[in-house]
């Protein structure tokens, strides 16, 4: 069971660095340069491995280069939302009275359903990558804000917490140096889900034409390649559809798994199958 | 027990959905014998055009081809040109000006009250009465009155002669059943049955806008031919190709870059028809020319949008786009394959040195750290020269060529993806700097008046007075000259600069229609469609019953009129050397005693 985590952890964190390698050193990696143009609809040949799209340019590079986006988009938005939704989650755990408000206002974005709602917003705003990421982070924040929240506001209550305040530590000092490394494992964790989740929408999005049109993201990859009229009739969906679909499912999958792993390291309780009996 | 009831329930339920299933096969075989045609319905853009009556249908080519199969007007067109229709035939005066029409005496109204004159003189008169509703119809000032002389003779009566009035008026216009219309008093918002009882040969059964369908069954008291079907339906279809080649459509047009389908059906998939269109389309970059500084500038530049034109490589995109599918467009709009082409307009050399210089030469010197050019002091604008370019999302490629060649100009463009009907809206309130949009009818003059059509932004005295001349001009020439002259203008002006013409193709399967075609210089005032009413008659005037006006059914019939006997050179009645319906027409008014006509 541990070492079954242990192993699909491994290979997630391999397969993440294989993506995270290609994003940073795409220049080097993509045969050509993705907006160069050939001739459309090639098949592919050693020169093109993965042919070349309906306007020419060379699929593989356009892929290369598509990481680079889809992977930054998830990164920002889900370290901005960590940091703001973990500060809130902390504030509002440990003082009552604000705790409430920012959690009534959490409720409520909570309650708005979010992906219809990015489409919506999406086709009326300029489509860029800094705007579908400012549309992420509406809704980033909320769920990391509760989850930490109602971590804190266990973690206050311990004696030792009490121990510190009765020794003068002000609250600052508290949420700093007691309540923040306890929650940081939850944080991680949340970190990412919310990056499968933007992988996914950001997908979904330049999938419907609501992506940054010039921004090549796997999405937009999917997307063009839906648009083109033989895709489903003939052998073109091979080489030009089913690899930026099997990158967001790889993406999604070295995700999962080292999520997967990390709460092991983190739940102490599944180390043991009885360990939660024993308090 | 528990799970013995439920898999009892999920046998019983899988039993009763099949059984069902059964039932709707068995439904689907014993309707073999009604014909059904599908098309699908999706062009650029959406496949939903408004509810296809006269006053309400989306204003663009499909949406009027929709409402044409319910509407029938006094002329059509066929793949030779001019037809008759409701109106069996006419003449005109010697000064072009009065116009006198034969109706004919078997056309009913859906709801099978008869058609008479009366209905001809009403439809002008409502038309004249809620003058723009009808927003297809820009020439019916024209019109100086109306006379029914008997209930199957009208005269049309004009103030000037106009040289193409047999099209854009009596082949246009649909013509309204006045016991319906003469109570409607906001015709834009009559959507009910009786809004779509028109004598055509199809009548409507269901309009369903979400779902982008159009559902028509026959009219069997068609006036002017037999049914060749029994039902047709326009619907919207994810996949086009593949839902022709599996059979939930039975016919589809492909344009441009879809080229490539077209390919592989001709080489993959002989039992399929293909008919190449004329492509009397033009896409374009329409500019924001108002003169008003806070909506125009800097587009209302005329350098500024020189300078983009010298940007913009037509070339690769059409090698790149449409993979060779459409060619470079006349900058003068016309289509190079019409008698109106001007092959002299002014050409803008891709060249973004030039475009750099002229940018330069205007103030726009500054830039950017990424390269994009700054307003120059005092100017209406300040910051980057940005821009955005809306298009339809069938466009996206284009636009993102455009905003690649564009940026080595230091001319930022933000693309933003959107839909017929926002654009068309954008476009006629002047809010926009930069559009991508396009539209047919480039084989008719007509199309001209309004050179940045659905924007009306540029103004132009000279350019208007230019326009009305060839209206009225009735020598073929001169008017030719004339819209020379404003194609010069629209390529030197740059209100528009066109990008290309795209090939047009459709590929149906001829087992179960084979009638498609394309209409010469379009249907109506010139839609490069295939969906023409025609497709779905067997006409008269085929005495020998193959589906086409042969000399045979010419010769066949003025023999019988003649009382010939020997195999004379008499059937072209037109003397052009072609049989068309036109000398059907001719001999039709020998038989009804009309004859001699002047066949416009």
């Amino acid at each position: 069971m541990i070492e079954g985590r242990k192993i699909l952890g491994s290979i997630g964190l391999g397969i993440l660095t294989i993506f995270v390698i290609v994003a940073v050193f795409a220049p080097y990696i993509a045969p050509h340069d993705p907006h160069q143009m050939y001739r459309p609809m090639e098949h592919p040949s050693s020169s093109h491995l993965l042919g070349t799209n309906d306007i020419g340019n060379d699929i593989l590079s356009e892929i290369v280069y598509g990481t680079r986006v889809s992977l930054f988009i998830a990164f920002v938005v889900s370290v901005i939302s960590m940091l703001v939704g973990t500060s809130l989650g902390l504030v509002a755990g440990y003082f009552d009275k604000v705790g409430f408000l920012i959690m009534r206002v959490v409720d409520v974005v909570l309650t708005i359903p979010r992906l219809p709602l990015i489409i919506v917003i999406a086709s009326f705003i300029r489509p860029s990558i800094w705007n579908l990421i400012a549309l992420f982070l509406i809704f980033g924040w909320t769920m990391p804000a509760r989850i930490i929240r109602s971590e804190v506001l266990t973690l206050r209550r311990r004696y030792y917490i009490d121990a510190t305040k009765m020794i003068g530590g002000s609250d600052f000092y508290i949420l700093w140096r007691h309540i923040l490394p306890n929650v940081i494992p939850l944080v991680v964790v949340q970190f990412i889900m919310e990056a499968i989740h933007v992988i996914l929408a950001e997908s979904g999005l330049c999938f419907l034409g609501l992506g940054d049109p010039v921004a090549m993201s796997w999405g937009m990859v999917f997307h063009y390649a839906f648009e083109c009229p033989i895709i489903y009739v003939s052998d073109v969906w091979m080489w030009w559809m089913l690899p930026p679909g099997l990158c967001i499912v790889f993406t999604v999958l070295g995700l999962t798994f080292v999520g997967y792993a990390l709460e092991e390291t983190f739940n102490p309780k599944l180390k043991n199958p009885f360990g939660g009996m024993e308090r | 027990m528990k799970k013995t009831v439920l898999i009892l329930a999920v046998l019983l339920c899988s039993m009763a959905f099949s059984a069902s299933v059964l039932a709707e096969n068995d439904g689907v075989a014993a309707m073999d014998s009604d014909k059904t045609v599908k098309m699908a319905g999706g062009t650029p853009g959406g496949a939903d055009w408004g509810y296809p009556a006269p006053f309400t249908f989306y204003p663009r080519g499909p949406g009027y081809s929709r409402m044409s199969l319910l509407f029938d007007t006094l002329t059509w067109k066929d793949a030779d040109g001019v037809i008759p229709a409701l109106a069996d035939g006419w003449t005109v005066s010697d000064d072009g000006k009065t116009w006198t029409f034969y109706l004919d005496r078997n056309a009913r109204w859906h709801d099978n009250e008869l058609f008479t004159a009366d209905d001809v003189k009403f439809t002008i008169e409502y038309m004249q009465d809620h003058e723009g509703e009808f927003t297809w119809f820009e020439a019916i000032n024209y019109i100086n009155d109306v006379q029914v002389i008997d209930d199957y003779t009208v005269v049309i009566d004009l103030n000037a002669p106009m040289a193409s009035f047999l099209v854009d008026i009596a082949g246009n216009v649909p013509i309204l059943p006045e016991h319906i219309w003469c109570d409607v008093s906001d015709p834009r918002t009559f959507k009910d049955d009786d809004a779509v009882i028109g004598t055509g040969p199809l009548k409507l059964v269901d309009y369903d806008s979400a779902m982008s369908s159009y559902q028509y069954e026959a009219n069997y008291d068609y006036y002017d031919g037999k049914l060749l079907v029994d039902e047709f339906i326009s619907m919207e279809v994810g996949d086009a190709p593949a839902a022709l080649k599996t059979g939930d459509v039975d016919e589809v047009s492909f344009w441009g870059s879809e080229i490539i389908a077209v390919q592989d059906f001709k080489d993959n998939h002989p039992e399929f028809t293909i008919v190449t269109g004329p492509s009397f389309w033009v896409l374009q970059v329409i500019f924001n020319c108002d003169a008003d500084d806070t909506k125009g500038y800097p587009t209302n530049i005329l350098e500024f949008r020189q300078a983009i034109a010298h940007g913009i490589d037509r070339d690769e995109i059409v090698s790149q786009v449409l993979n060779d599918g459409g060619i470079p467009a006349n900058t003068g709009i016309m289509h190079p394959d019409s008698i109106w082409y001007n092959p002299d307009c002014a050409v803008y050399e891709y060249n973004p040195d030039t475009a750099n210089d002229i940018l330069d030469s205007l103030g726009f010197t500054e830039k950017n750290s990424e390269g994009i050019r700054q307003y120059p002091a005092g100017a209406e604008r300040s910051g980057n020269v940005e821009f955005y370019l809306y298009t339809t999302g069938k466009f996206s490629r284009e636009a993102g060529l455009i905003q690649t060649d564009l940026a080595a100009i230091g001319i930022g463009i933000y693309v933003s993806p959107s839909t017929w009907g926002p654009i068309d809206d954008r476009l006629k309130a002047g809010n926009f700097d930069m559009v991508i949009s396009g539209h047919g009818g480039i084989s008719n003059p007509q199309i001209m008046r309004i050179p940045s059509w659905p924007a009306s932004t540029y103004q132009n005295s000279e350019y208007d007075s230019i326009f009305t001349a060839q209206e009225v001009e009735m020598d073929l020439d001169t008017r030719k000259e004339l819209v020379d002259q404003l194609q010069e203008v629209v390529a030197d002006d740059l209100p528009v600069y066109t990008l290309y013409h795209p090939y047009m193709w459709c590929v149906y399967n001829p087992e179960v229609l084979d009638t498609w075609f394309y209409t010469r210089d379009g249907i109506g005032i010139g839609i490069p469609l295939e969906l023409n009413k025609l497709i779905f008659l067997a006409r008269y005037g085929d005495a020998n019953e193959n589906g086409e006006i042969s000399m045979q059914d010419v010769t066949k019939m003025e023999r019988m009129i003649l009382e010939l006997d020997d195999e004379s050179d008499m059937a072209d009645a037109n003397q052009d050397d072609e049989i068309n319906m036109q000398d059907v027409t001719h001999i039709e008014l020998i038989i009804l005693g009309r004859a001699p006509i002047r066949i416009g």
